[in-house]
């Protein structure tokens, strides 16, 4: 219920830098993941905002508020930690009700908010166990009850989801997206995992080495990247991004074993650059027994059926390329294929800065 | 036939461990056993022996002050005074330690400040300071206190000496403690001290448990900084009380003790200590689960 603002945000651990300058605004209402690597920064951000840690330099705004020296406890917001921290020696009740009990919520009322948040949250049987007595998921769902049961303005998960088996983790997340919309928190979600992040955000800011890459919605991050990191990150499976040389004389890409002619509407904003890097993803490219317009002979090195699909690993000397076919497409590990680049969708990025030109 | 042979041939492992276990308690249990057969003795003397009869008039006579008759034995006795005191003693060193090894425990282990570890390496040399070389300057230091016939300067003197260790036992307590733990406290509206003793302090249960029953028995078994600090008798813990009957008696020491109600007494001295280990066993047992439990 408040739009956050982070201000040039840096923050150091000793000597080590843990974020670089971080602004980002997080809308009101709007479920904004953190999303990066292990050691990113995500955490610390989250942190911060939180007042558990303090930002080296820089500011975070609530509304026009500033936050930094405002102590946690008055900041109104809930977190839901990795670990849950479940309060060991109380029962689920008492965790639950913990936040009423200690801004001295009357008995009745704080009777009757737990037991509503405990049937949202489909543990109201549970009320009289202790954490230990629980499994992971109804732990995650006690740490949420305790997270939203004040209302808070501002809503931080810190990899909520990370300790659960990969069904319970699908299921949690679509339920953490309706009890934020029906909440009407402004939410903070951290994570490693970019699927859950597409799966879930209004919003993804992407970090890498305590540096914001790219802010924008799942589907812009997947077919707008701003650089090679972003490109690289978000996708599964993971962005082909292929080493080339463009010769502007015969206007071709020189990838080596092989190059590929560069379309006319391309060729004014590959000028200049010399060195670049050509990414396109698994499902754009098109692989066939026969030759095509614009195609490429390469070996196959590995195939992984999915069920679905299949993921063929293709190789031609040092150049390693991904591709995603129908499972109708039967082929053996050494065999000769040919795959067909679909121009219109490939991303171009400059090799020295890593950001996109195309 | 063989499985003779087989048992001289292999010999048993489990036959080893009783051997082992039977000789240990002989050796920890003897001299309670002696005292337990003299305290119970109808005629109780300084040597172990087959009682003629048992009885428990000589806990009758601690209990009821009746005084010890032992030859020409006339000094006075206040045994359950000397009950009292040593209760007074170790229940004030109770409270203290417990008070002040919570929160400097707590500080050691959560909080960032200069010269944190000096002092932590201060704390450890100081608790391995044995007490008799430091006995002069606490004596002058004590008299000008008035801790002097004092049961609670007592207390606090030997709280001194105990507290070092069992800051470093509660410092490794909270140091197992999640920091989260505390953070969700905090993020829920806590402050830092409710956040304590709201959710820190019921999570260290088994360590405060450890720190109430040593500082217990260190308090329960104080002699020395009694026998310098106490003058009057009637303030002596059981300890001094014990000693004093061997001592004060004229003539051959020991010779004209009266051992039943000694013994006795003796025997009553013991009981705090098992009794409190019963009751906190569970707790003490808690702790290697504590250790494992992580969430």
């Amino acid at each position: 219920m408040v739009e956050i603002t982070l201000e040039n945000l840096t923050k150091y651990f000793d000597s080590v830098k843990a974020l670089d300058n971080l602004n980002l605004k997080i809308r009101d209402k709007e479920l904004m993941v953190l999303l990066g690597p292990s050691g990113c920064g995500k955490t610390t951000t989250l942190r911060i905002i939180a007042g558990l840690e303090k930002a080296t330099s820089g500011h975070v705004y609530f509304g026009n508020k500033l936050m930094d020296r405002v102590p946690v406890r008055e900041r109104n917001v809930s977190m839901v930690f990795q670990s849950y921290a479940l309060f060991p020696h109380m029962k689920v009740f008492d965790n639950i009700a913990f936040p009423l009990i200690i801004a001295k919520y009357p008995k009745d009322e704080v009777k009757k908010r737990v037991k509503e948040i405990a049937e949202l949250l489909r543990i109201d049987n549970l009320l009289d166990r202790k954490p230990h007595q629980l499994s992971g998921g109804q732990q995650q769902r006690v740490a949420l009850g305790r997270a939203l049961i004040r209302k808070p303005t501002v809503l931080l998960l810190d990899e909520p989801l990370a300790n659960l088996d990969a069904k319970l983790r699908v299921e949690m997340r679509s339920e953490i997206k309706r009890l934020q919309r029906s909440f009407e928190s402004t939410a903070i979600y951290v994570t490693h995992d970019q699927v859950e992040a597409m799966s879930i955000a209004d919003r993804i800011a992407v970090l890498n080495n305590g540096q914001l890459q790219q802010v924008g919605t799942p589907d812009e991050l997947y077919h707008h990247p701003d650089n090679i990191f972003v490109a690289g990150f978000i996708g599964t499976p993971s962005m082909n991004l292929l080493d080339c040389s463009f010769d502007e004389e015969k206007s071709i890409l020189d990838f080596g074993p092989f190059t590929l002619d560069v379309p006319e509407n391309i060729k004014p904003l590959l000028k200049g650059s010399s060195e670049v890097i050509v990414g396109i993803r698994a499902r754009d490219l098109q692989v066939s027994k026969e030759k095509m317009q614009n195609s490429i002979p390469l070996e196959i090195y590995t195939v992984e059926p999915l069920g679905e699909e299949t993921i063929i690993i293709l190789i031609s000397e040092n150049v390693r390329i991904r591709v995603v076919t129908r499972l109708e497409f039967k082929a053996d590990i050494g065999e000769n294929v040919w795959v067909s680049f679909d121009l219109n969708r490939i991303h171009i990025f400059d090799k020295k800065t890593g950001r996109a030109i195309l | 036939m063989s499985s003779v042979l087989k048992k001289i041939g292999e010999p048993s492992y489990t036959l080893l461990e009783y051997v082992v276990l039977i000789t240990l308690m002989i050796y920890v249990l003897t001299p309670l056993l002696w005292l337990l057969e003299t305290s119970v003795n109808t005629d109780p003397t300084p040597y172990l022996s087959i009682p003629k009869g048992i009885t428990i008039d000589h806990f009758i006579a601690v209990l009821t002050n009746r005084p010890i008759t032992g030859g020409y034995a006339a000094h006075p006795v206040y045994m359950t005074r000397w009950i009292m005191n040593s209760l007074i003693i170790s229940g004030t060193t109770v409270i203290i330690v417990v008070m002040l090894a919570a929160l400097s425990g707590y500080s050691l282990s959560r909080l960032r400040f200069k010269g944190k570890n000096l002092l932590m390496t201060l704390i450890l040399l100081s608790g391995f300071m044995p007490r008799m070389a430091m006995i002069l300057p606490l004596f002058k230091l004590c008299r000008t206190l008035g801790f002097v016939d004092n049961l609670i300067g007592i207390a606090i003197v030997v709280s001194s000496g105990t507290l070092p260790t069992q800051i470093w036992i509660l410092k490794g307590f909270f140091d197992q403690l999640p920091r989260d733990l505390e953070e969700q406290a905090w993020i829920c509206g806590c402050d830092r001290i409710s956040a304590v003793f709201r959710v820190i302090l019921p999570n260290v249960g088994p360590g405060l448990a450890v720190v109430a029953f040593m500082s217990f028995l260190s308090g329960w078994g104080a002699f020395t900084v009694p026998l310098i600090l106490i003058r009057r008798e009637y303030l002596f813990p059981i300890s001094l009380g014990i000693a004093s009957v061997f001592i004060h008696n004229p003539g051959e020491i020991g010779l004209v003790v009266d051992y039943g109600p000694t013994c006795a007494l003796a025997v009553l001295y013991a009981v705090p200590s098992i009794a409190l280990y019963i009751l906190l066993r569970e707790r003490l047992m808690e702790i290697r689960l504590a250790r494992l439990e992580v969430r």
